[in-house]
């Protein structure tokens, strides 16, 4: 009897860890092709171009809490943006440090007498600043109330048609609205487009962009390279081309704002707001039969710090676990829905089965080998040749994202990166993995729990930036 | 070698599969490897002609060398690019300087043997180039070129075609205009920007009386853009022809002259809230003091757009002074239009 049990789970484990590799594989592929065809298209983008008074205008959206280190720097990067026409509101969330002290001291900011119209409920607004020195600049304190509620302030001051959510924290390249806007000009249908996000730590910025590209010498902020390489080059471009991409990362995205107003603006009580809002925009506009395009850019346009110790990676990978089970719970209606498409049928299950219930499975199974062979239920062979495959498997994926890097935009300049980011790419499943399941296993218990969700405290140490 | 022996079938699954992987795995690392040394070579061939033909292109704008160098075969690409990006930025006879180093190398010949190859890269840069060229003999194939699916690349030869000859492109062009929703407006429209207004308006002015419907409001806004003489005629008999809300907002946008103001006055009141702002916008445009009670009365509609457009046309209204402005404010007795008159004021004082 138990004998039979142990083959079960054997075979359930073994097949588990194959058939979700073999759909990254699959992502993996589709990304190639898309990614290969995107490369050409937009080769295009080496030749001189001119603007026109037709270019959509945006409305930058970057909430903050407790950016005093980073904020001026962000802004003054999205200052120097070359669009013809966007405005920059940034949303001061009940900061408890000098967030808004520094911001008036930079930017020379005045209270300004806006009529505020409220589309979205949200907290209170304490005051509106204007710029002085930058007319397309305004800085709204209002009082806390997370970043889903920071951005839906946002959005009810917003004046143009499409709004663009960035972090207080992240750095744009100069040509990056740009890039991120283009599906919506060469698609009328487009409601939202994200960017890839890279991470900064190990590269050099000065007066808000990013001036030298390099690896850092932290071990877990080189890890999350490789992470995401794989979350962004086949992650979300494998799905994209099937209108099939569930997360738009807060750090970076564009949206229809009448769109999102119609479902609601962000969620307050959600910790993954912006995965939520992209899920919720599928299922609303899949029931209403509305023909619709949520796209993803590849070019690498926005860079962020990542957390260089375990704790503040821990709460981190928690916070986004939970996010991403808090998102495809409260939109559940869209798997297999009748109308649903590749989203409901493929993206949704998939996310289901290997990401959100992933990490149950993943732990479970590590433990089982594990126990099993020291229990003497199963054989070293097997044991090893488990490890093999769920190791091996891990080591593919991370390589073939790094070849997808390597044949679009070969972000790392110098030999040593490839060596460095190869050995990463090996050394991350010899543990880091292992440990960041645990952590989404942790995620999901919280979320089983329905614990109260709130803003990450992340540990920034904006090492990388100058002053310019 | 126990594990390929082993008759267990999920170790032996496990171990070939495993086994795969790690070749895979080193394939892909190989590949890795050999993109990284074409990439290389490619950029020290690119950098090396750069460092030949850039003050070669600078030098030939006093005059032309009489020995150019022979350029490589795989360079031809990257030198369309670098030659293109000087055309762009330079004007007058620099261009034409640039064009006779172009004759002299070869470079219309090569352009139009790149345009029939499938790379996509090398087939933008031959378009662009021939274009800059004006070179007539690629008229043919680049007309071919613009009626191709793809949109970048037809785009690239509209735009080609346009600087070629702008007076037989126009009337080519016009109707994949008007059907090319896939077309981003804004990219056309610069391109329409680069002829002459005495070519495009007829033609345009043509195309949003005669052509399908659901086409008129995008080509109205191209009429906008390019400022036609004889864009308040045209628009006045298209407001007429089809009075419905896109097309008549679009229209409101366009029209910039005060002989259309009955036009504009007359939809102020229109149902839909989009064309009420438009009308704000218009009358913000080209208002006269008489428009200052109608706009007052706006500034208390329901939608916040409508207001907020109301209260900057007010404030650019003629002899509206701020003292004018702030006694609106005070006298109003809705709190809506107080409050959109404040941030308008503020607004206006703003440095």
């Amino acid at each position: 009897m138990i004998a039979d049990i142990v083959v079960a789970s054997q075979w359930f484990f073994l097949l588990y860890f194959i058939g979700m590799n073999l759909g990254y594989i699959m992502l993996n592929i589709s990304s190639f092709f898309t990614l290969s065809r995107y490369m050409a298209e937009h080769g295009e983008s080496e030749l001189p171009h001119s603007y026109t008074d037709l270019h959509i205008p945006v409305s930058i959206l970057s909430p903050a809490y407790n950016e005093e280190a980073t904020a001026a720097a962000s802004i003054r990067s999205l200052l120097q943006l070359s669009y013809p026409e966007y405005e920059i509101i940034v949303i001061n969330d009940g900061s408890k440090d000098k967030t808004l002290e520094v911001l008036i001291r930079e930017f020379s900011l005045i209270p300004f007498p806006e009529a505020y119209r409220v589309r979205l409920k949200t907290k209170a607004i304490k005051t509106i600043y204007r710029s002085l020195q930058y007319p397309n600049l305004r800085v709204i304190d209002k009082e806390n109330g997370g970043k889903a509620d920071a951005l839906n302030v946002g959005i009810n001051a917003a004046r143009y048609p499409l709004f663009c959510c960035i972090d207080a924290d992240s750095i744009l390249q100069r040509d990056s609205l740009e890039k991120v806007v283009q599906p919506f000009l060469e698609d009328p249908r487009t409601v939202a487009s994200g960017g890839t996000v890279r991470i900064a730590n190990g590269c050099e910025v000065n007066g808000g962009f990013l001036v030298s590209r390099g690896l850092p010498g932290n071990i877990l902020a080189l890890f999350q390279i490789v992470e995401y390489l794989r979350a962004f080059l086949f992650g979300r471009m494998g799905w994209s081309p099937l209108n099939a991409l569930l997360i738009i990362s807060g750090a970076f995205g564009v949206f229809n704002k009448e769109k999102v107003i119609d479902v609601g603006g962000y969620l307050t009580n959600t910790i993954g707001e912006d995965m939520e809002l992209v899920v919720r925009l599928h299922r609303h506009l899949i029931a209403q039969g509305v023909p619709y395009r949520i796209t993803f850019v590849p070019d690498p346009i926005c860079w962020t710090e990542a957390p260089e110790d375990l704790k503040t990676l821990k709460n981190q990978r928690v916070r986004w676990q939970r996010g991403l089970a808090e998102s495809l719970s409260k939109n559940i209606d869209l798997l297999c829905h009748r109308k649903g498409g590749a989203v409901g049928w493929l993206a949704f299950p998939f996310m289901m089965f290997f990401e959100w219930l992933g990490p149950i499975v993943e732990v479970i199974g590590y433990l089982f080998m594990i126990l099993a062979w020291l229990f003497g239920l199963i054989s070293f062979q097997a044991m090893a040749a488990f490890m093999l495959v769920a190791i091996g498997l891990g080591v593919l994926l991370s390589v073939s994202a790094f070849l997808l890097e390597e044949i679009s935009f070969h972000i790392y300049p110098r030999p040593r990166h490839i060596v460095m980011l190869f050995l990463a790419a090996i050394a991350e499943n010899f543990g880091y993995r292992q440990l960041n399941s645990v952590w989404r296993l942790m995620g999901l218990w919280y979320w089983a729990r329905g614990k109260e969700g709130h803003w990450g405290n992340m540990t920034r140490k904006a090492s990388w930036q100058k002053t310019g | 070698m126990g594990f390929v022996t082993s008759s267990d079938p999920i170790v032996e699954l496990a171990f070939w599969t495993g086994i795969a992987v790690l070749i895979l795995v080193i394939l892909m690392v190989l590949y890795v490897l050999f993109l990284r040394y074409k990439l290389f070579r490619e950029e020290r061939r690119k950098k090396r002609l750069v460092e030949i033909w850039r003050p070669l292109l600078i030098g030939s704008l006093d005059a032309i060398p009489e020995n150019l160098p022979p350029v490589g075969r795989k360079d031809w690409t990257a030198l369309f690019n670098l030659w293109s990006h000087f055309h762009e930025a330079l004007k007058g006879q620099a261009k034409e300087s640039l064009n006779e180093v172009a004759r002299r190398i070869g470079m219309p010949g090569m352009a139009l043997r790149l345009l029939q190859r499938r790379n996509a890269r090398d087939r933008l840069a031959a378009i662009v180039v021939l274009g800059f060229l004006r070179d007539k003999s690629a008229w043919e194939d680049i007309k071919k070129v613009a009626m191709e699916e793809t949109s970048y690349v037809s785009m690239a030869a509209v735009q080609a075609m346009v600087r070629i000859d702008e007076e037989g492109a126009v009337p080519f062009i016009m109707p994949l205009i008007g059907s090319r929703s896939d077309w981003p407006v804004a990219r056309v429209a610069g391109i329409l920007l680069e002829a002459r207004p005495e070519v495009v308006c007829p033609a345009l002015g043509h195309a949003v009386l005669h052509f399908p419907k659901n086409q008129v409001p995008r080509l109205v806004r191209y009429l906008g853009v390019m400022a036609c003489d004889s864009s308040t005629a045209v628009l006045r008999q298209v407001m007429e022809k089809y009075p419905t809300e896109p097309v008549i907002a679009a229209c409101l946008q366009s029209l910039k002259s005060p002989d259309a103001l009955d036009l504009v006055r007359k939809h102020l009141t229109h149902a839909a809230w989009h064309v009420r702002v438009q009308a704000a916008r218009a009358l913000g445009r080209m208002g006269l003091i008489h428009d200052k009670y109608i706009l007052v009365n706006m500034l208390s509609d329901t939608q916040w757009w409508v207001r907020y457009r109301a209260a900057q046309a007010l404030a650019n209204l003629p002899y509206v002074s701020m003292d004018d402005l702030e006694k609106i404010k005070q006298e109003h007795p809705d709190r809506y239009a107080r409050d959109i008159l404040a941030q308008v004021i503020a607004e206006k004082r703003m440095p």
